[in-house]
């Protein structure tokens, strides 16, 4: 196993560590709240219709040749990597890197609308099953493309997996220790990974090489890095500034 | 909302999110490092300064917005 792969493993690792945060998050919420039943059938019912997702899409890349592969996925991973970085380094300037994650998603709006309807709680069913359903969506999409990118899929579905089940174990062993864990942080090194990584792929699936080759990883990484550090002072130093 | 368009509403904010023009700028930069590869030129700088220029634009506008 190289250095290359480790690299990824631990680049897995790290995101589907954070997607399963916030999907424990959104189903331990529910279901504390609405009730266990209708959330885990929920997400039961959308843990199913991943795996078919997944399958197909497994599927449809093993068609793309491999530069165009390479491509895609690094526009992908980079789109998102660029939102997770750019969001953590403004959080981070405003409240330090151990503040915890500020959630933007509605994850409980919504639960006072109604009651159960006709023996089942629809609306813990619905919450249950688009927590699993669609953070499951980024963990599956970030094993296939990292998986398939370095032409090592098991080895990225066994580090999202036992991510995964780290997560789980430790939200329902100690529900408050997933409030802990400083989100932001998390957030802004995996932002840095996924930059890294979407920089690399892209170029390279775009016909273009890097110094030294592989280590060119490592050099992009040394670039993001110093620039999200940078960008932290600098916005700090902009934000007083401007307040005076 | 139905499924369908949640769907939808998925891959565009898992894309472009609340910033679009950032978005955009990433795009460019990648459609930059095909040309200039393409034209011979080493082009693997290309993304790294669009990510730079997409990330510092998009604090700038974000904190000048707190104001």
């Amino acid at each position: 196993m190289n250095t290359h792969v480790i690299f990824m493993m631990v680049t897995v690792f790290l995101i589907t560590a954070v997607e399963a945060i916030e999907m424990t998050t959104i189903v331990i919420g529910v279901g504390l709240t609405r009730g266990w039943f209708a959330t885990l059938l929920g997400g039961g019912v959308g843990m199913i219709l991943l795996g078919g997702a997944v399958f197909g899409f497994g599927l449809l890349l093993a068609q793309i040749p491999l530069n165009v592969l390479r491509a895609l996925i690094g526009i992908l991973l980079l789109l998102f990597g660029v939102q997770w970085l750019r969001k953590s380094i403004y959080r981070i300037s405003k409240s330090g890197f151990w503040s915890g994650e500020e959630e933007e998603e509605e994850t409980h709006e919504e639960q006072e609308d109604q009651g159960p309807v006709g023996g089942l709680d629809w609306m813990a069913f619905a919450r249950g099953f688009q927590g699993v359903f669609f953070e499951g969506l980024e963990i599956a999409f970030v094993v296939v493309t990292f998986g398939s990118g370095a032409n090592s899929i098991g080895l990225a579905g066994i580090a999202a997996g036992v991510a995964f089940v780290i997560v789980v174990a430790v939200a329902f062993a100690a529900r408050n220790l997933l409030t802990q864990i400083p989100g932001n942080t998390l957030k802004f090194v995996v932002g840095i990974l996924l930059c890294t990584y979407g920089t690399y792929w892209a170029a390279v699936g775009m016909g273009s090489s890097w110094p030294g080759g592989d280590v060119g990883v490592l050099v992009v990484l040394g670039f993001y890095t110093l620039y999200a550090f940078g960008s932290v002072f600098a916005v700090r130093r902009l934000r007083s500034a401007m307040t005076g | 909302m139905d499924y369908i368009e949640r769907f939808f509403v998925f891959w565009y904010d898992f894309l472009f999110g609340d910033d679009w023009l950032g978005a955009v700028i990433v795009l460019l930069g990648f459609g930059g490092t095909y040309f200039v590869a393409q034209a011979g030129i080493i082009a693997f700088w290309v993304v790294p300064v669009a990510v730079f220029i997409s990330i510092s634009l998009s604090l700038w506008l974000l904190v000048r917005g707190e104001g």
